[in-house]
């Protein structure tokens, strides 16, 4: 090997003196895969051959400042065996050995975090967003709550630099210029040859996990008796931990992740398991979501694994086309159950169809009760397209849209509120009192926060269930839609019915000006209330009265909104 | 003719349950209409042939383990279908689609052979593109599914090197064909089946019209069977043959190494527009392309999508290929520009619909449905974490798992991932809550406790908590790494007790512990500077300089740069009367360091020490340098996004930011009285300078320590209106804070105002009654101006706050020399000279919590 190394040394000197030689060297260099290979060991051994890792730092030095892009590119594939020759000769204390290496590194992290023309390079992209159609979709098919989701990064840019030019590595910097080389590593890690991965695995291991496994590291504890003051010299462990940082390992984690499904899965999987341990020790929980995300894809789910094929990749089939789609999907609940849409606000009305395959039968179920409601539903299901297109726009457009019978039906559903309140405040429910404590609160922003501190109760199985009865019974289109999108929205923040009342009745005795709109609140009320939820359907049913809680609704949202 | 019309009728009624897949149905017709039309036997055989393959296919699955028994369970349709090749076949121009069908039949025999040499007799290769019935079309992109698939299976090997390229070659276009027709199809057959719902009450009239003209019953029965709720379940199935074939074409080309060929193929059937069929098909695509991106694509090999094509997209409208699936094509496209774009975008498309189908209902009859809908939904959401916090995009990674949490009841990896998230978006108090979730649901896992403990101790301030969780997590420590970090953490937990515990002998009871966990952790893990260091700290709490210097020099054995280390070595020099050693030190750590302001504040005091002023000026003035460097672009960019998120509409986003908000200093100057309570809790809570408190009110605090060294420097130089003014500046931040309260005295003693000064240190010890440095320059401002009895009391409590002050036994020697309490004076001036060679220039409790 270090014979195969000299002469490729002696090789480039000689080809550098005389130009028409440099040509073939170039040629030469890139079909033999052999060099690298040979470079990779002498790494490996670099106690042995200290002086000739010293020439090899020179050498790549000068083939990264050659014109040539093949040269120019040929170290880079170097890069985590410099960096672990590096991190470790200063981890034991070695700065002086690592000279070369520093170099190096030094000049190809300024080489790689500056543009050609001398700029300084930032890699940058767009932030993509869900509310804009793009090449792979249209709005129209995805529900209103992921559109709106990502919006507010609409044109953010994320930023990968500037960096600043360095002169010398210090501990301070040391980690952030680490973590930078990487990235450019990874960068190009589809140019280097497919060995070097294999490399790759070996040095990333060695990086989080010496000074891990060792059990002499308890050696240096005979030197406790000793005098202190006579500053008597600590015998340092043979391999001493390296110091790593959290960016450095997720760029090392990104590179494995490569080698993984490129032909080195079992390796690669191992050094996965080093540096997820590494970062649970550190608690670095930037690398422990990205390390537990690529563990869990190995394990349980159809990501597939590196062998399965070409990267893992396998065709997976629908499964249960029959049991899921057809049978059983009638009755259970998925959040498609919830989906709403959101309309464009510049684009006029538009009519929507809101059923659900599902919707008939139950609608029956729910309304039977009420004979006036199953000869309404008809004139409902009509009524939804229009209705929903009040949802969206300004209060204004709200008032201006909402149509006469709206205004005329107002009067009635007053009466059926002040009925329905008598009903609801006869017995002491307990939400009832819960209710009392919560409505203290008065700032939206804190009935935000607070859904975190109803966890810890929540999430208990019996509410979760009454949850989803509650939901299974509702005949969705039924619903007035924005109301049904609030719940929505609850349920996604917490299990328990509890707090989505609660949240509901926040959100109104903040939101709203309370005097103004007295019965709107009742209204709303009885509508968030979960035991009372029944109850609105059976009132609502009648068109006016629909149409009367659905524009409360889209208050709400305003509310909720500003 | 009333039967002539009657054939044609039933004919087109075919060709409807054809499309619609109602081969039953198809199956009575055809005997219908061979009553009908005797001469029509040939279509009819092949009908029959067609629907009992459908039939049979629709129950049994063409896989590998059906195919033995597809053998016997076809033999009737494919003598049926024989039938039909024949010259008569040809004549009615139906034996194209007969071989094509017998094709098929092989192929669920697992006949590959055969059915390539079918494929060869219907020149499948030849045929030209022409608008297609949706029957034919689904038979056309099945047949080339079906062709490709063979070609994937035949076992035979070619011979020549060229042979196998034009066979690889040949798979390849097949495959290509078979996505382009079937996304054509599913296409297709969503417009024919949107129309025929909307038409069919008309249809459905019309029919009832003729079915009173004529005779027939049978003609009501048919239309009765049409409409779309039938349909609609057969709809949503495409069959198991085109499911694979489109999945299968990127990869074979992958495996045929054209990367760039299978990413542009993804893309085209993306972009693709999607169907009611499509749209599990989509699910797995996006995500499939977003695992080649992100596993095989390094940036210097991305190739923009469609590129090129930048001109096609007019004239696709116009001169569109036949056999092309339509596309998306809208105004505004956002189209990827690059790698992290595209993968991005994929990632949240495919969220989007994973999240949509997930299950709620937690009933144990949709166990399957829901664990394979999680399945799906978490691999997106592994992806997205891969993808996005490298980018630091933290922030909208946790609000995709406050989503998923809906339906993610008990899913301990989501659970975990959330609260991780929330930690790593530093939503400290959010994240805790989580983390106590993910504990119940991972009882075994000591690490959720470690994290929990950790947020405890650095930002929530609540030491019981921590050292509660730091001991749950040493309980479930069985095996690994942590049981060190465990015990690591039960340590610090103690110590900071004992530095925050007033009583003495709470204080002495903690200080055991501490140090007994500590020693425990050394042991467990010798490698490990953390604990050496901490045991160092505890060491230096108990005023066992010796042993503290021993342990850092473990600590700093074990790692050389380690600024905490070094700034506790430092302090550990200076109580050991070697401070000229100890600004040695500093000095080379900051070298390492050159924008520690711990270890810039430390060489501060230390010059100061030396009675060097004029450089400690030039030294802080570099802090406030350095201060600005690191901090006004990180409040800047603070600023910058607090604007963008009030222009914004958007509840979510200002109620995020609002933990942060809360955190801001100015906002507590101008207003909220409850907020400065907090914070002078808070303050209270913290004797120390310089403790590390993430979030940007920290920032701030620093700058106020900075311009009151500053302050401190000036009266040390005889510049007393320059200290007055740094003051005013720290004042500006943060009036309430009993630091400048405190160094206003100061001032104030310097000029010689003593009833200003007392007012001054009086305000400082109502603010924070457990501020030593203000009990004691109270008690001796009580002193000048001739109350002793006042100053005793005032200088016992700053020594019970910290008795190893000799600053506060002299004075008090004073005191009682004062009071003609001569013994116990002497014993006083005793205990300070006694004290005195060990006191290091700043107390060892200003030193930062760390975890690195």
């Amino acid at each position: 090997m270090a014979e195969l190394v000299r002469d490729w040394l002696a090789d480039y000197q000689r080809a550098r003196r005389q130009p028409e030689e440099s040509e073939a060297f170039v040629v030469e260099h890139e079909t033999d895969p052999e060099i690298a290979e040979a470079i990779f060991t002498i790494f490996n051994e670099r106690q042995r051959h200290e002086s000739l890792v010293h020439d090899i730092c020179q050498q790549l030095l000068s083939f990264y400042r050659a014109p040539e892009v093949v040269l120019h590119k040929f170290p880079l594939q170097f890069i985590p065996v410099l960096i672990y020759t590096y991190l470790h000769a200063v981890a034991a204390g070695d700065k002086k050995a690592s000279r070369g290496v520093e170099t190096l590194l030094i000049c190809i992290y300024n080489g790689e975090v500056s543009t050609d023309d001398g700029g300084q390079k930032v890699v940058a992209f767009r932030m993509p967003i869900l509310a804009q159609a793009s090449v792979y979709h249209e709005m129209k098919n995805l529900p209103m709550t992921d559109l709106r989701r990502w919006e507010e990064n609409c044109n953010r840019e994320v930023k990968w630099g500037p960096h600043m030019r360095i002169e010398s590595i210090t501990a301070q910097n040391r980690m952030r210029i680490m973590a930078a080389l990487l990235f450019c590593y990874n960068q190009q890690v589809n140019l280097a040859q497919k060995s070097s991965l294999l490399h790759l695995c070996r040095v990333a291991s060695q990086l989080v996990n010496q000074g891990f496994t060792s059990k002499s590291g308890h050696a240096h504890r005979m030197s406790y008796g000793s005098d202190p003051t006579t500053g008597a010299t600590f015998p340092k462990p043979s391999s001493p931990r390296i110091p790593l940082s959290c960016a450095f390992l997720i760029e090392l984690v990104h590179a494995i992740y490569f080698a993984m499904f490129n032909g080195f899965g079992t390796i690669a999987i191992q050094t996965l398991e080093d540096i997820h341990n590494r970062a649970g020790y550190e608690m670095y929980t930037g690398v422990i979501l990205v390390t537990s995300a690529v563990r869990n894809s190995l394990h349980a789910n159809p990501s597939g694994q590196p062998n399965d094929g070409p990267m893992g990749l396998s065709v997976a089939l629908t499964p249960s086309t029959n049991t899921v789609t057809t049978s059983v999907s009638k009755s259970m609940i998925t959040n498609a159950s919830f989906r709403t849409k959101k309309l464009p606000d510049d684009i006029p009305i538009q009519v929507q169809d809101l059923t659900m395959p599902q919707a008939p039968q139950q609608l029956a179920s729910v309304t039977e009760e009420s004979e006036p409601g199953s000869k309404e539903s008809p004139s409902t299901k009509e009524g939804s397209g229009t209705r929903t297109s009040i949802i969206r726009p300004s209060m204004e457009g709200i008032k201006a849209q909402a149509h006469k019978a709206l205004i005329a039906g107002f009067k009635k559903s007053k009466d059926k509120d002040k009925d329905k309140e008598g009903k609801s405040a006869e017995p002491p429910k307990p939400p009832q009192r819960k209710f009392d404590k919560h409505s203290q609160r008065n700032s939206l922003l804190q009935m935000q926060s607070d859904t975190g501190l109803d966890y810890e109760k929540s999430p208990l199985a019996t509410k979760a269930k009454t949850y989803d009865a509650v939901v299974e019974q509702q005949p969705t289109e039924m619903l007035p839609l924005q109301t049904l999108s609030l719940i929505n929205e609850n349920g996604s923040n917490s299990f328990s019915v509890d707090s989505d009342m609660n949240e509901g009745v926040g959100a109104i005795q903040g939101g709203g000006p309370p005097g103004q709109l007295p019965t709107l609140n009742s209204n709303t009320n009885s509508i968030t209330s979960s035991d009372l939820i029944t109850k609105s359907f059976d009132s609502s049913v009648e068109l006016a009265q629909l149409g009367h809680s659905n524009s409360n609704g889209a208050k709400l949202a305003e509310h909720g909104l500003e | 003719m009333a039967n002539r019309r009657n054939t044609t009728k039933v004919e087109a009624l075919i060709e409807s349950c054809r499309s619609d897949g109602k081969w039953q149905r198809v199956l009575e017709l055809t005997d219908e209409l061979k009553t009908g039309s005797p001469h029509n036997e040939c279509l009819a055989n092949f009908l029959v042939g067609e629907a009992r393959l459908e039939n049979y296919l629709e129950e049994n699955a063409p896989i590998e383990s059906n195919f033995g028994r597809a053998k016997s369970g076809l033999g009737e349709a494919r003598r049926y279908l024989n039938l039909a090749l024949g010259e008569s076949g040809q004549k009615a121009g139906i034996a194209l689609d007969a071989y094509l069908l017998l094709a098929k039949l092989s192929f669920a025999c697992g006949e590959y052979e055969q059915s390539l040499e079918n494929f060869v007799k219907a020149e499948l290769n030849t045929l030209a593109e022409k608008e297609l019935t949706l029957r034919s079309l689904k038979i056309l992109a099945e047949s080339y599914a079906i062709r490709g698939l063979c070609l994937e299976q035949q076992t035979t090997k070619p011979t020549s090197k060229f042979k196998k390229a034009e066979k690889e070659a040949e798979m390849i276009s097949s495959f290509e064909r078979a996505t382009d027709l079937g996304l054509l199809y599913l296409q297709e057959q969503d417009v024919a089946s949107g129309s025929n719902s909307s038409n069919n009450s008309t249809a459905g009239s019309t029919l009832n019209v003729n079915a009173t003209v004529q005779q027939s019953a049978s003609n009501f029965a048919i239309s009765s069977t049409i409409p779309a709720s039938g349909a609609h379940e057969v709809n949503r199935r495409m069959g198991a043959i085109l499911e694979t074939a489109l999945q299968r074409a990127p990869i074979v080309l992958i495996k045929a190494g054209k990367l760039q060929d299978a990413v542009e193929r993804y893309r085209i059937m993306l972009n693709a527009i999607e169907t009611r069929t499509t749209q599990s098909l989509r699910l797995t695509l996006a995500r499939q392309l977003a695992e080649v991106l992100l596993r095989g694509v390094s940036g210097t090999i991305y190739a923009l999508p469609f590129k090129g094509k930048s001109g096609g997209s007019t004239l696709r409208g116009s001169g569109r290929q036949l056999w092309k699936p339509h596309k998306y094509a809208a105004r505004q496209q956002f189209s990827p520009r690059n790698q992290q774009e595209e993968i991005i975008l994929l990632l949240l498309i495919a969220e989007a619909l994973a999240v949509r189908d997930t299950v709620l209902s937690q009933s144990p009859e949709f166990r399957v449905a829901r664990q394979h809908a999680m399945g799906n939904v978490s691999a997106v959401y592994d992806l997205l974490t891969l993808a996005t916090v490298r980018w630091g995009l933290v922030q909208l990674l946790h609000e995709s798992f406050e989503k998923a949490l809906k339906f993610s009841f008990s899913e301990q990896h989501v659970w975990r991932q959330y609260g991780l998230s929330l930690m790593a978006a530093e939503k400290h108090a959010h994240a805790l809550r989580v983390l106590q979730e993910s504990m119940k649901l991972t009882p075994s896992d000591p690490l959720p406790c470690l994290l929990a403990s950790r947020l405890c101790y650095e930002s929530l301030g609540s030491v019981k908590q921590g050292l509660n969780y730091a001991q749950q997590a040493l309980r479930r420590e069985v095996k690994g790494f942590r049981p060190s970090r465990s015990q690591l953490f039960v340590g610090i937990g103690h110590q900071q007790l004992a530095i925050e515990a007033t009583l003495k002998s709470d204080r002495d009871a903690y200080n055991k512990l501490a140090l007994e966990t500590l020693e425990r952790a050394v042991q467990l893990d010798g490698n490990d500077h953390l604990a050496e260091y901490y045991l160092a700290l505890q060491y230096a709490l108990l005023n066992n300089v010796g042993e503290a210097l021993s342990h850092i020099r473990f600590a700093l054995a074990l790692r050389m740069e380690h600024a905490p280390c070094l700034h506790l070595f430092a302090l550990l020099l200076t109580a050991s009367r070697r401070p000229r050693e100890a600004l040695g030190v500093v000095d080379d750590a900051l070298h390492e360091f050159p924008d520690n302001l711990n270890l810039l504040h430390v060489k501060a005091h230390l010059q100061l020490h030396l009675e060097d002023a004029e450089t400690a000026l030039s030294t802080v003035q570099h802090m406030l340098a350095v201060w600005r460097e690191i901090y006004e672009g990180q409040l800047a960019g603070e600023e910058e996004k607090h604007s963008d998120t009030k222009s914004g509409v958007h509840l979510m986003h200002s109620s995020q930011m609002s933990d942060k908000d809360s955190n801001s200093v100015y906002a507590v100057s101008l207003a909220a009285v409850s907020r400065v309570e907090h914070a002078l809790s808070e303050a209270a809570s913290s004797l120390s300078s310089f403790t590390q408190r993430p979030g940007p009110r920290r920032p701030w605090m620093l700058q106020i320590e900075i311009w009151l060294l500053l302050a401190d420097v000036y009266l040390r130089i005889d510049q007393p209106n320059e200290a007055l003014n740094c003051i005013h500046e720290a004042t500006q931040i943060y009036p309430l804070s009993h630091q400048i309260m405190f160094m206003r005295g100061q001032v104030h003693v310097y000029l010689e105002q003593w009833l200003d000064a007392k007012q001054c240190f009086l305000n400082a010890v109502s603010a924070n009654p457990n501020h030593m440095e203000a009990l004691r320059a109270l008690g001796e401002t009580h002193l000048i101006m001739g109350e002793p009895r006042l100053a005793e009391k005032m200088l016992k409590d700053a020594a019970k706050l910290d008795p190893n002050c000799p600053k506060i036994w002299f004075t008090l020697g004073k005191v009682m020399e004062t009071l003609g309490d001569y013994s116990a004076s002497a014993d006083c001036f005793a205990t300070s000279l006694q004290l005195e060679p060990s006191c290091p220039v700043l107390p060892f409790t200003s030193l930062p919590l760390v975890f690195e």
